[in-house]
């Protein structure tokens, strides 16, 4: 719980999102109201559509029936739009794709350079003081192979933050790292989230969920099967479908 | 009796302390498995070696003998030639190759409205024009594209009335057609080195709000020319040897002078010799350079 949900601002809205994979429908009937603030969690098995539903908010998936609209701004074909939510909503991957070839201080300042316009100093100390913030500061002129698989993750959390945005949503950001490394990642995901951060995050740690989320959505097939606070989520399941995943992973 | 010499056994035994006496607190540094001298032999670059000893005995030779030098005196004029054809071609076919392979690796989707927007659209046949463009000119023997741009499509550009600042049989009509001959090439080496980049990259770039240009300027290509400076080597390599194909055009290069010396004297053996020796020498000093820079960028990246 974070305490921070501003109730007044609906920063994400989806209605009656459908998307389809050739003729395999990976998203059915998505409807999602997420507030300004707020923790969502989303679980569910593997091919439930889960990393397909974030990746249609920042419209790296563009979704072919209803409405998706993301900080008053509707994700449409038109180019200019998708760039202003892209700035404005943050991204970690389960793979990191941080960029091999830059030291850690470029893979952070970057973006604020090309997107932000800001001047090489500018991006530079702010690209330090997130680092700081994540723990690796000392890393700043490394390059990415260089570092752990938890550093790693922890740079590209600084990378997405250094652009100030309003939302970030994280793709399994600890499904690649080794059990040793995801304590510190989920650390740094927990700090951001008690600083006030809307944050939409796929996972499969049950214990992050219930510690930080505001509300967890369980997917299943393509569709939203079940959403409500963690307690009562993970507590008192209704639908069988989600008594049986947690039966599995509990 | 026996089960007394047993229960002895067993006391003794009890007597023995479980705990060995105390280990001694440092343990032994392992040390690496000792390397034998001859590694060295395993790194040392033998090749170039050879090619060091046989250039100085080849070298020495043209010195002292007088037929040799005289040969080499006459021949290595033309290499000023081959030189500015290579190089000029070349830098021409990157700069084509490059952009022709970016735009083929991104074929264009449609987006809303009847032709799929504007710019979409645009792509849609910048998209095709350079398939046309690299399917003809990749498949068009150098040659023919030699003879054909200076004896039928400059003139005939003249004839247009355009005015062309150069001779059909000049320096730029060479470097011009065999930049778009390699530039075909290139564009299939870019896109190749494009493809190798994971599509993570562009999706990490994309999400952080950076346009798709930007994307691909600051993250694709840096990451794609690193893979593919192997078979941009083999190309300029390859330019290096094609640039004889410029005699067809009347250019005095290596091979035109070689041919016209031989043509005179009927020594094809040592004339061919020297000939042969100057490209050897043109063609390893960039083996050497583009091996040299594949070292230099091997950072450290995975």
């Amino acid at each position: 719980m974070t305490g921070h949900i501003n109730r007044e601002n609906k920063i994400i809205q989806c209605k009656g999102v459908n998307k389809w994979f050739g003729k395999f429908q990976v998203l059915k009937d998505i409807n999602l109201e997420v507030y300004e603030g707020e923790v969502v969690v989303v679980v569910g098995p593997s091919g439930s559509g889960k990393s397909t539903l974030i990746r249609c908010l920042n419209r790296l998936e563009e979704h072919q029936a209803g409405d998706i609209v993301v900080d008053g701004i509707s994700l449409d074909n038109n180019t200019r739009n998708v760039s202003a939510i892209r700035r404005e909503v943050g991204m970690v991957f389960q793979q990191f794709n941080l960029f091999p070839h830059l030291s850690v201080l470029a893979n952070v300042s970057l973006a604020q350079r090309t997107v932000r316009k800001r001047s090489r100093g500018e991006a530079k100390d702010t690209a330090l003081k997130l680092l700081e913030r994540v723990g690796i500061s000392d890393q700043a002129y490394k390059h990415p192979a260089q570092l752990s698989g938890g550093q790693q993750q922890r740079v590209a959390i600084a990378r997405a933050l250094a652009m100030n945005p309003r939302i970030m949503l994280f793709d399994e950001p600890t499904s690649a790292l080794d059990p040793e490394m995801i304590k510190e990642v989920l650390d740094v995901m927990k700090e951001l989230a008690r600083s006030g951060m809307t944050m939409i995050v796929v996972t499969h740690e049950m214990g992050f969920a219930k510690e930080v989320a505001d509300r967890v959505i369980f997917m299943d097939g393509g569709a939203i099967v079940e959403t409500n606070t963690p307690a009562v989520l993970f507590d008192n399941p209704q639908h069988p479908r989600l008594k049986n995943f947690l039966a599995q992973i509990l | 009796m026996v089960s007394e010499v047993d229960s002895k056994r067993f006391r003794l035994a009890e007597d023995v302390p479980i705990v060995s006496p105390a280990q001694p607190s440092v343990t032994p540094v392992a040390k690496p498995r000792p390397v034998t001298p001859f590694v060295y032999v395993y790194r040392f670059p033998w090749w170039i070696l050879f090619f060091a000893v046989v250039g100085v005995f080849i070298v020495l030779n043209i010195a002292v003998d007088p037929k040799y030098s005289e040969y080499f005196r006459r021949i290595s004029v033309g290499i000023n030639i081959t030189l500015q054809v290579s190089f000029g071609a070349y830098a021409m076919a990157l700069a084509i190759g490059l952009f022709t392979g970016v735009v083929r690796s991104y074929p264009p989707k449609p987006g809303q409205g009847i032709i799929g927007g504007t710019i979409n659209f645009l792509r849609l046949i910048l998209y095709h024009l350079v398939t046309i463009y690299v399917e003809i000119l990749r498949g068009m023997p150098i040659a023919t594209l030699l003879v054909f741009g200076a004896f039928a499509f400059l003139p005939a550009l003249r004839q247009a009335g355009v005015e062309v600042p150069f001779r059909g049989t000049s320096v730029e009509t060479a470097i011009i057609f065999l930049g778009l001959a390699y530039g075909a090439f290139l564009s299939e080496v870019f896109r190749a080195g494009i493809q190798s980049v994971p599509k993570g990259q562009l999706e990490a770039a994309r999400s952080l709000g950076m346009k798709s240009y930007q994307s691909i300027i600051y993250i694709v290509i840096p990451q794609a020319f690193k893979v593919v400076i192997p078979p941009l080597g083999n190309d300029f390599i390859a330019m290096i040897k094609d640039s004889s194909l410029v005699m067809l055009l009347a250019l005095n290069d290596v091979s035109q002078l070689g041919k016209k010396i031989s043509g005179s004297n009927f020594d094809y053996v040592d004339v061919y010799l020297v000939v042969a020796f100057i490209y050897l020498s043109m063609t390893i000093t960039g083996s050497l350079f583009v091996k040299l820079l594949e070292q230099r960028l091997k950072t450290k990246e995975r």
